[in-house]
């Protein structure tokens, strides 16, 4: 009977806990003389900032148009630049911006249940509408990011153009990606991997500060390698400025081919004139063009098949399926130990099975899209191809439309400026007469 | 001095085509721009701006948003919801599981920084009774008292502070959000309560001279 | 503000002089940024060492006091640290902005105009690099080919592949999770999940009813009643002297499961409340062949109360010489090769048992029988599972209207249906060992029911410390209780042990230490009764007509019995606490002992 005492008690306890678990919570006491206090919670920083923040967008695209296309004053884009890059990028925290306001939109267009602020369309749409009319305006004096690259470029080296066009396409196919994790709600890779917003906020991740930090040092040599090279909307923006109504131009009046400004842009975005082709030069070039629209189809073929077996490897980005991945190690005893999302899966109550179909779901989603995002590389390439082999007349010294942001820093080098300003009485006083584009010539 | 602004220079006719074919593509440009801001911002009403904020019932304590904030210092912190509070005497959100006596020293405190203030109210019937505040600067969201509250009443819970919140486009706390308790909610009531505390603190609100709790109730999403 | 030329010097000394400084402060940041340790630099090993000292001696003032100090120093420090770095990052973007902004200038003025030299190229550049365009894109073709494989083979990809895999999942029920989220209450009395034809590695190796026979394949034998298939096992041993003994090995993690031997396998396992282990000593040397850690499943993370007497290796494990499957208090099941290679585990769920889990597995054919009761009857959480031996699969499960119980289930093979006969309170229910299916109970015990069934010629002989001991008639359907029990007794009635059963006899042995001999076909009154000096877990074991005990203090008795009464032929010295069963074999007891496994014995010689 020793034993029935020697157990008899544990049970007693078992029987109290079990039935104070079972209980209500623990009462609110009356108090004789305290009210029970209703805790604050401070106020929303700032929602009137949404409006003017859009006021302060139309004002300093209009400005940078202004500035660039009308008065062309490199030091008035300079300074808007600064103001720019303190508003938009340290005083704001870097949200809301354009380029990440892509994603939002994607999101939008594809899950109809996700409701976007207008302040988000109205950031993602004005500058694709000021570039339609005036070319990158945005780039070259409003977007922070823009602006703090700017700032710290110094100009130098130039990309030699193979290296330029190729590292050019990186940014369509950044684009593709973030619209395909935005649209299926996955991430927003833009804003994830933004490297210059942890500046703007003076704290980050320690990985993200190194990347601003690379990308910044980079920049003081070779500009603004985020623009040319990643930036997303940029893209967008490239394609929309070179149908641009107005765009910037290196000469107030006319080119007198001085050569110049040949190098001075550090975005690599003036291209010299074209010369007369000969017969057999232009029969190549002909025969590559045809090679080119030939192969492009076969390109967005081929990404898109390779595209389309990256499903497991794309869908990891969503959550759920890694989730079910975890999950599904762990039954197989093969990830140890748990995560917190996995216990809080397992708290839940759902069903695993459940789980897996959704996983797979994704997944076989992302087969789908990955063929797509393969076929727009695809078509990325190809177009840039034919795009490279097709000749355009170019009678003089001319910005690169889609390339250039709009800076201003070409003026200067301009003969023809320098007289505009009444910096110099006569264009001899630059450019001796003889030399290749000497007044006389 | 150039007053006009500055048009392609070559108009000559060769470019001619070309002119057209920009006039064309921009004009659809401007139209599918257009029309796509109109549809997004027209869609079922207007969507007013967004905040974040987490779901109390769903959110675990795991600790993630005291490290994964971009703010060095979290912007999410414990809140004490009085209206839920048992007053213990023995709070398994302020005291540490090994503590030694019931008294405010370092050692029995769960609270990494202090950060729980405790002040008795009453003694009634042989029981006394504390009140457990929240000293906001002093808290670096790290819910530790949130998992100890939740073995009581769970009146301590997690909150986007806004004034300390930037908005993130992707919040960075939502992303490593093991619960998916991180939800955007309409920003002129950016705040979250839990089930069982919002129809006390409406009932509250309902009476005119309790300000404090109607101001709570205007900035709490009531679904 | 026109700046001249002539400024030239004093704008690039004031940018070298704003350079300089960011980067001190920078370097500084770096610094103190290095210094930081993790982000909840409160959780410091030792100021958790020094709380949880604090916690074994709670008057120590000194260490008290030295907590309070850490605490202090390291929260002044967390929140300096985040001061410093706010402060310094103001401080470096406001010096870096403004080294720019001088540096540009200076840039500026030193401004010259380019001189270009010689002709203008001829070429178009674009046109060159169209020419490189084809190879280029080949080679990236190439290359993102050949990281679309890489991916493809290291992106983990443990999920099911296919759709109809999954289909198949949910229906076995392996999902493991499904099974304990599905609440089983709901799921009706009996759950038959076996399916039309279950997939898997065929087992066509399934040992033979002889080759069982010849080994020790669970708790209490082939037929789980202790009755040994030889004749020949030693009957005197000491271990202060050695005499009679072969080997004795250290088990390295306590339990109080009992061996099982197949050939020359002896398996025991062990378990500590953080580790879980399996161990097979050679049955020649006593060498351990091999260990193996079972780790935990996800299922089985949380660790469950046990009582101390009980311990977290309470389940005997089984074999049927192709596996061997073991059982932890934590609801974890595995099975494991005879190389001691995991073949699978499942978690079925930390069990609510107030001692512990301690019931033992068993074995019908290739189904691996779990009793696993838990909670009150009220809870519905107990229920009899089937596992396939090949996969873990579950084969099918039985909802059990009973409460947590201790006691193992037997199977009976032979006369009709393979069953399977369990015991817990108040109902012994028998059970069709194919699907599960109910084949008759009787309401026979109460409380906690720790003595297994025994089975023998037709009868189940079911003991609890009350209210009785009965002989239950195994054929009948439904309940049985009022039909069925052939008769009952109440004198020296088991709480621990397991009935003996002779073929004259029927024995309890009660942890109090007394021997009760009843009749087997007649019951009644006990024919005799022997008192021993020591109290029983140990459930006896019989070898001809000599019956073989265990007490819990390390003496243990052969007693030879017959109608007048019991002999005591021996009393042996084990040295050590023994609260587990022994296994039988062809001249040898194999019996573990609080720390050792004993192989008794003596040497053959040849």
């Amino acid at each position: 009977m020793t034993r029935l005492l020697r157990y008899g008690l544990p049970w007693i306890f078992l029987l109290l806990l079990a039935g104070q678990g079972a209980a209500e919570l623990i009462p609110t006491p009356e108090f004789s003389d305290h009210p029970i206090p209703t805790a604050g919670v401070p106020d929303s920083r700032a929602n009137l900032w949404q409006a003017v923040d859009v006021a302060a967008l139309l004002v300093a695209l209009s400005l940078a148009s202004y500035f660039a296309l009308v008065t062309r004053s490199r030091r008035n884009l300079l300074l808007l630049t600064i103001v720019s890059l303190f508003w938009f990028g340290f005083w704001r925290g870097g949200c809301v911006c354009s380029i990440g306001a892509t994603q939002n939109v994607a999101l939008a267009l594809f899950d109809t249940t996700y409701a976007v602020p207008v302040t988000v369309v109205i950031f993602f749409t004005l500058p694709l509408v000021f570039t339609l009319f005036f070319g990158r305006t945005f780039c070259a004096a409003v977007c922070p990011l823009g602006a703090i690259q700017e700032l710290v470029s110094l100009g130098g080296m130039t990309v030699p153009r193979w290296l330029d066009h190729a590292l050019g396409l990186i940014r369509y196919i950044y684009l593709g990606a973030a619209v395909l994790f935005a649209a299926t709600g996955t991430a927003f890779i833009i804003c994830r991997y933004d490297p210059f917003v942890a500046f703007f906020r003076l704290s980050g991740s320690t990985g993200m500060l190194i990347f601003g930090g690379s990308l910044l040092l980079v920049g003081l040599l070779i500009g603004r390698p985020y623009c040319r090279y990643l930036c997303p909307y940029g893209a967008i923006l490239g394609l929309l400025s070179s149908v641009s109504k107005w765009h910037v131009r290196i000469t107030p009046i006319e080119c007198i081919q001085c050569r110049l400004c040949e190098d001075v842009c550090p975005y690599g975005a003036i291209v010299p004139p074209t010369v007369d082709q000969d017969a057999n030069v232009k029969t190549h070039g002909k025969r590559r063009l045809l090679l080119m629209l030939i192969l492009a189809p076969v390109l967005i073929g081929a990404f898109a098949w390779l595209g389309t077996l990256l499903a497991v490897p794309i869908s990891w980005m969503h959550p759920e399926v890694q989730l079910a991945e975890q999950v599904r190690q762990e039954e197989m005893g093969t990830a140890q130990p748990t995560t917190d999302a996995s216990d809080a899966f397992r708290n839940s109550g759902r069903p695993v099975d459940e789980l897996y179909a959704s996983a797979l779901a994704h997944r076989a989603r992302f087969g789908w899209l990955g063929g797509w995002l393969g076929a727009w590389v695809g078509l990325v390439i190809g177009v840039k191809l034919i795009h490279l082999s097709i000749r355009r007349r170019r009678d003089d010294y001319r910005t690169e439309r889609s390339g250039c942001v709009s800076c201003g820093r070409c003026f200067w080098y301009c003969p023809n400026e320098q007289l505009r300003l009444g910096l110099i009485e006569d264009i001899s006083e630059m450019v001796p007469a003889g030399s290749p584009g000497g007044a006389d010539s | 001095m150039n007053e006009k602004p500055p048009t392609m220079s070559d108009t000559q006719p060769a470019n001619n085509r070309r002119d057209f074919l920009s006039d064309g593509l921009r004009v659809a440009g401007v139209l599918t721009v257009g029309s796509l801001a109109g549809y997004l911002a027209g869609r079922r009403g207007q969507p007013g701006a967004l905040r974040w904020q987490i779901d109390p019932d769903k959110c675990m304590g795991c600790g993630n948003c005291a490290t994964h904030c971009v703010l060095d210092l979290s912007a999410v912190k414990a809140v004490q919801c009085f209206e839920m509070c048992g007053y213990c005497d023995i709070c398994t959100g302020f005291y540490d599981v090994g503590y030694t006596q019931l008294d405010t020293a370092a050692e029995n405190q769960l609270c990494p920084t202090g950060a729980i203030v405790r002040k008795l109210v009453e003694e009634k019937a042989g029981q006394r009774f504390y009140e457990y505040t929240i000293d906001n600067p002093q808290c670096i969201g790290c819910a530790k008292c949130v998992k100890g509250c939740a073995l009581m009443n769970g009146s301590l819970y997690l909150q986007v502070l806004h004034d300390r919140c930037l908005n993130c486009n992707e919040c960075s706390i939502a992303v490593a959000c093991p619960t998916e308790a991180f939800v955007r909610v309409p920003a002129d009531r950016p705040y979250r309560m839990k089930k069982q505390a919002l129809p006390l603190i409406q009932q509250k609100a309902k009476d005119p001279s309790n300000r404090a709790a109607r101001d709570l109730a205007d900035r709490v999403q009531s679904s | 503000m026109p700046l001249r030329t002539d400024h030239y010097p004093t704008v690039l000394l004031t940018a070298i002089v704003a350079g300089l400084f960011s980067i001190v402060v920078a370097a500084l940041l770096v610094v103190d940024y290095t210094r930081r340790s993790n982000d909840l630099a409160l959780e410091l090993p030792e100021y958790q060492t020094l709380k949880q000292q604090l916690s074994q001696e709670p008057d120590n003032t000194s260490l008290r006091e030295q907590i309070r100090k850490i605490d202090f120093q390291l929260r002044e420090e967390y929140f300096r640290q985040r001061r410093f770095t706010s402060h310094g990052a103001y401080l470096l973007a406001g010096g870096v902005v403004f080294w720019l902004i001088t540096l540009r200038l200076a840039f500026t003025l030193r401004r010259k105009l380019p001189k270009p030299t010689g002709q203008p190229s001829r070429e178009d550049p674009d046109a060159r690099v169209a020419d490189y365009g084809i190879p280029a894109v080949a080679m990236l073709v190439l290359l993102l080919a050949g990281t679309t494989f890489a991916l493809r083979t290291l992106s983990p990809d443990a999920l099911p592949d296919q759709r109809e895999e999954l289909a198949t999942l949910s229906k076995l029920g392996l999902s493991k999770l499904g099974l304990s989220k599905l609440g089983l209450s709901k799921l009706g009395k009996t759950q038959n999940e076996s399916t039309p034809s279950p997939k898997g590695p065929a087992d066509t190796k399934l040992p033979t009813p002889a080759e069982i026979a010849r080994n020790w394949p669970r708790f209490r034998g082939p037929r789980g009643n202790g009755v040994s298939a030889y004749t020949n096992s030693p009957t005197t041993w000491d271990a202060s002297t050695g005499a009679g003994i072969l080997w004795q090995t250290p088990v390295p993690l306590p339990g109080n499961s009992s061996p099982t031997v197949w050939g020359d396998a002896v398996f025991v396992t062990g378990a500590s409340d953080q580790r879980h282990e399996v161990y097979c000593f050679d049955a020649k040397s006593g060498a351990i062949r091999w260990q193996k850690e079972i780790r935990r499943t996800p299922q089985g993370a949380k660790t469950p109360e046990v009582s101390e007497e009980t311990g977290y290796a309470a389940s005997t494990c089984a074999t049927d010489g192709l596996r061997v499957y073991t059982m932890f208090a934590n609801g974890d099941v595995a099975a494991l090769d005879f190389n001691g290679q995991l073949v699978w585990t499942v978690g079925l769920g930390t069990p609510k048992n107030i001692y512990g889990h301690a019931a033992s597995l068993a074995l019908a054919r290739d189904l691996l029988i779990v009793q696993f009761d838990q909670g009150s009857a009220k809870e519905g959480k107990s229920q009899l599972l089937a596992l396939r031996t090949a996969t873990g699969q579950i084969a099918w499960r039985a909802a059990r209207d009973v409460p947590n119980s201790w006691s193992s289930p037997i199977v009976v093979e032979g006369e009709g249906q393979a069953r399977i006969i369990t015991a817990a309170s108040p109902w012994v229910i028998a059970y069709r060992a194919t699907d599960g299916a109910e084949l008759w109970r009787s309401k026979s015990l109460r409380a906690d029911v720790g003595p297994s069934p025994v089975h023998a010629d037709g009868v189940v002989y079911v003991v609890s410390e009350f209210p009785c001991l009965s002989a239950i008639r195994d054929d009948g359907k439904g309940d049985i209780t009022k039909t069925h029990v052939a008769w009952t007794a109440d004198a020296g009635l088991a709480d621990t042990c397991g009935p003996l059963v002779t073929d004259q006899f029927v024995l309890l042995l009660a942890s109090f230490g007394t021997l009760t001999c009843y009749d087997k076909k007649a019951g009644g009154e006990p024919l005799w009764e022997i008192d021993f000096d020591d109290s029983f877990s140990s459930s006896p074991g019989l070898v001809g007509n000599r019956v073989y005990l265990f007490g819990e203090e390390g003496k243990s008795w052969v007693v030879e019995i017959d109608r007048d009464g019991g002999k005591i032929i021996s009393e042996s010295n084990l040295g050590q606490p023994c609260v587990t069963s022994p296994a039988f074999q062809d001249g040898r007891i194999y019996i573990r002992g609080k720390e050792t496994l004993f192989c008794l014995g003596t040497k053959e010689e040849n």
